[in-house]
């Protein structure tokens, strides 16, 4: 063994040991109350709109139309410099974003210009059939799901790659009619943050929570589903013509 | 005096319940990793974040609040040590509780998979043997890649004394595993 692996597969067993720990004594809400508690934060009560499912995108489409012209600049920038996710309406679009540390700035204008767009060159990727495969050849350690709507079979996995490192994992699953839901995993080495550009009479966009953890739902006008979040270690799309429970649940049982 | 309250201004539940979304399990870790207690880790990630939100209005930095709150934690975590009588016991336990993954490694000969576990054995054990202080210094240059002046700078020490924490981290942990050449860990310049 070189000296420089010697020194990589040590600090790799230095990650190990902060890695492994016991579960916490509390959940993660009970520790929050106790903070909340502690620190007087004062509890901002839900409006009673969140609780009526039927209008939530309702709620939040009108939110957005109105939201740009009572937010300033400063007030978005004191909040989201560590924010994960934030959105931005500005007239018939809006923006999407989740982050890691500071922002980019706001900006006026929410299409790309020119400057913006970023070519990625020699994109490679390896397309197999099973998940042992993929696993074979993957250092991410992948997860699946467990629950699948009936009809649908694993199709292929397609592992893309950033040089030698696995950039995302996109599995496709079909049936008969060619009927598709889409899983996509990509390991937060290779960055979470994501911009997306939403057409506001197109899309509807609704808040969840999977896995403990926030989702964005953009549904389509044509009836395709995309569900976004984010674990501690992935950030994940699964996406479909589907109907949102039947999404929803596919999200809620990978593993 | 007003510029004074905008400055200690201290964030909405949203805001702060978005940083701890975020940090919630960097911190349990950082304190798991000092006390090697989940007692202990509990008591002392909750003190982390409501001293956090009670300081954020001194995060110069924006773009290390994650290395700030590390600080907060390994100091928490150690005063939560040193409340604890007969800490040293927490300096020499749970080798057993260690044991469940190092069959996990994959190993490509009988061989590397004596010698590899012997010695991340040998590394555990001496990591739990550190004082919490050089426990610190180890997990915040190693881990969080923290310079020594951002050590020096969060734990309110000098950088003489940062450097020297970590000279002594690092003789501990390379001693005896030195003798065999081929096992040397750690190694480098500290700047």
């Amino acid at each position: 063994m070189t000296h420089s692996s010697k020194d990589q597969t040590e600090e790799n067993w230095l990650r190990e040991y902060y890695d492994n720990v016991e579960e916490p004594i509390k959940t993660k809400e009970e520790t929050w109350s106790h903070i909340v508690s502690q620190t007087g934060i004062k509890k901002q009560s839900r409006p009673s709109w969140i609780k009526q499912k039927g209008l939530i995108a309702v709620a939040i489409l009108a939110l957005f139309a109105v939201g740009s012209l009572f937010m300033k600049e400063d007030q978005i920038q004191a909040f989201s410099w560590f924010t994960k996710y934030f959105v931005t309406t500005e007239g018939e679009v809006t923006q999407i974003s989740e982050i890691q540390g500071d922002p980019p700035a706001v900006k006026k204008q929410l299409l790309p210009t020119e400057a913006d767009i970023h070519v990625r060159n020699s994109t490679k990727s390896h397309e197999v059939s099973t998940f042992a495969e993929a696993q074979e050849i993957t250092e991410v350690d992948l997860s699946r799901p467990d629950y699948m709507p009936e009809d649908l079979q694993l199709e292929r996995v397609t592992i893309y790659y950033d040089q030698d490192k696995t950039r995302k994992v996109q599995s496709l699953y079909q049936n008969e009619q060619e009927r598709q839901l889409v899983i996509i995993q990509k390991p937060a080495s290779q960055g979470l943050g994501y911009s997306k550009i939403v057409d506001n009479q197109d899309t509807e966009i609704e808040t969840l929570t999977i896995q403990g953890e926030k989702a964005t739902l953009l549904t389509y006008k044509d009836g395709w589903l995309q569900l976004r979040w984010k674990s501690e270690l992935n950030q994940w799309v699964v996406e479909g013509s589907y109907s949102e429970e039947q999404i929803v649940e596919v999200a809620q049982s990978i593993r | 005096m007003f510029k004074k309250f905008l400055k200690k201004a201290k964030p909405t539940e949203a805001e702060f319940r978005l940083l701890y979304e975020m940090f919630y399990s960097r911190v349990y870790r950082d304190v798991y990793f000092i006390t090697r207690d989940s007692h202990l880790a509990q008591d002392a990630l909750q003190e982390t974040f409501v001293k956090a939100y009670n300081n954020m209005y001194r995060v110069e930095d924006k773009e290390r609040i994650g290395a700030w709150l590390s600080t907060i934690a390994t100091r928490t975590a150690i005063d939560y040590l040193r409340r604890r009588k007969g800490s040293s016991e927490i300096l020499t336990e749970d080798m057993t509780h260690n044991d469940k993954y190092l069959s996990d490694y994959q190993w490509s000969s009988l061989e590397d998979m004596v010698e590899g576990n012997i010695m991340k054995e040998e590394l555990f054990q001496k990591i739990n043997q550190l004082k919490p202080e050089y426990r610190e210094a180890i997990l915040l240059k190693y881990i969080h890649e923290l310079s020594i002046n951002e050590m020096a700078q969060y734990l309110e020490m000098k950088e003489s004394t940062v450097k020297t924490r970590l000279h002594r981290a690092r003789n501990i942990l390379k001693k005896d595993i030195e003798k065999d050449p081929k096992r040397s860990w750690i190694g480098g310049e500290i700047s």
